[in-house]
């Protein structure tokens, strides 16, 4: 099998994949990292999909628009990988943040800077969050993709990401202390 | 547009998602407004905070390593394709082919074991080429008979790629799958200088419910 594999791969120019596909394993790494919460995890799964694909560079060739096409095959390989292992990554990740937080009450000298301290209570506000919130506003406000794409990301109606967006965002600016819009409509209405 | 529905579209006018009139008009009560200007202010503040939690950068070298279970990358002590050390391979395999002496030597004798191949099972058949030197620039070619699909790359008939042979045997190892019950035959050739060799191994596919196997023979040309 291996010697086959390695018939095709110099066959398909495994440096025509590298090209097409290395502009965009930094910004898979980012989503892959926002997904997991931990670097090892989000290497691995950003590996895992180049490995998918290697033999399917044709099919790439054909696509139009990468980024978010990518990203919703890496998303959806977090997905399966969350129902296959049954143990959740992502739990398992938040879980040691949220010891890091307990231990972290008296914070580090680093962290004493009040954009440090706003930036671990924001990582303890996501946190907080559900996984479908907390990916949105991740994917939307902090990695920048447009709510179409991520219609196609998520395989999710805009409307339905747009509520988890408000309720994701309303929830983040609690935590913060900061008021939500909701809260100055209320005011003013 | 008053202050209620300015606030109700803060979000859509941030996000890019508000049409031009739309835009304009909540664009031009932020303007005119305090307390919505406040609002807006705190919004782009918070959006600001969200930015700046940015992801640890990778550590270095993740650009290589993104590609570096791909099979190409797996290291290898000889340069060819060829799986060095092959034993493990032909016994993993359902059918071990030797084509004894390409090349420089008349062919005098060709081995075929039967092969059983089952109808829509996938069956990795082994061909071992054994050369009696070096052979640097091989181009190998295989034709794939439509009813047989080379698993993982289906639809994938007509196949070239250049090689290197090293002295002794070499495995090609073929993970095929037979898609209807019908005889084919499967041509490699191999070209080296102006040397050429064609081996056609006949196939002859039975489903389950024959509960027969027919023989597949290679024979040089």
């Amino acid at each position: 099998m291996a010697a086959i594999l390695d018939f095709f791969a110099k066959k398909q120019s495994p440096d025509e994949f590298e090209a097409l596909l290395k502009p965009h394993v930094g910004h898979l790494y980012r989503v892959a990292y926002r997904l997991t919460n931990q670097a090892d995890a989000a290497e691995d799964l950003v590996q895992d999909l180049m490995l998918h694909f290697y033999p399917k560079l044709q099919e790439l060739k054909q696509i139009e628009n990468l980024k978010p096409w990518l990203a919703r095959s890496l998303y959806n390989r977090f997905i399966d990988n969350l129902r296959k292992n049954k143990r959740n990554p992502v739990s398992d990740a938040l879980e040691d943040t949220h010891l890091e937080s307990i231990t972290d009450q008296n914070l580090q000298p680093e962290h004493e800077t009040e954009q440090d301290l706003m930036q671990v209570r924001l990582s303890r506000a996501l946190d907080q969050l559900n996984e479908d919130q907390r990916n949105v506003i991740m994917l939307h406000d902090m990695e920048g993709y447009t709510l179409t794409e991520l219609a196609e990301v998520m395989a999710t109606p805009v409307g339905t990401l747009k509520s988890r967006l408000h309720r994701a965002r309303n929830s983040v600016k609690t935590a913060l202390a900061l008021e939500p819009s909701d809260t100055l409509m209320r005011v003013k209405g | 547009m008053n202050c209620k529905i300015v606030l109700t579209q803060l979000d859509d006018f941030l996000d890019g998602e508000l049409k031009p009139a739309q835009y304009a008009q909540v664009q031009q009560h932020l303007g005119d407004c305090d307390c919505c200007h406040q609002a807006w202010q705190q919004e782009l503040r918070f959006r600001q905070i969200l930015k700046e939690n940015d992801v640890p950068a990778p550590a270095a070298g993740f650009e290589d390593r993104a590609f570096a279970k791909l099979p190409r990358k797996q290291p290898s002590t000889h340069k060819t394709a060829f799986i060095a050390g092959f034993g493990g391979a032909i016994a993993a395999g359902v059918m071990l082919i030797v084509a004894a002496a390409l090349f420089l030597q008349p062919v005098t004798q060709q081995q075929a074991q039967n092969i059983q191949l089952t109808l829509h099972q996938s069956k990795k058949v082994n061909m071992v080429f054994d050369v009696p030197e070096m052979v640097a620039d091989a181009t190998f070619s295989m034709q794939v008979p439509e009813h047989i699909n080379i698993a993982g790359r289906e639809g994938l008939h007509q196949i070239e790629w250049k090689t290197a042979l090293k002295k002794g045997k070499n495995l090609l190892s073929l993970p095929v799958v037979a898609k209807s019950a019908e005889s084919g035959e499967l041509v490699a050739k191999i070209k080296y200088g102006n040397q050429e060799k064609v081996f056609r191994l006949k196939l002859d596919i039975h489903s389950i419910e024959q509960g027969m196997f027919k023989a597949v023979n290679i024979e040089a040309v």
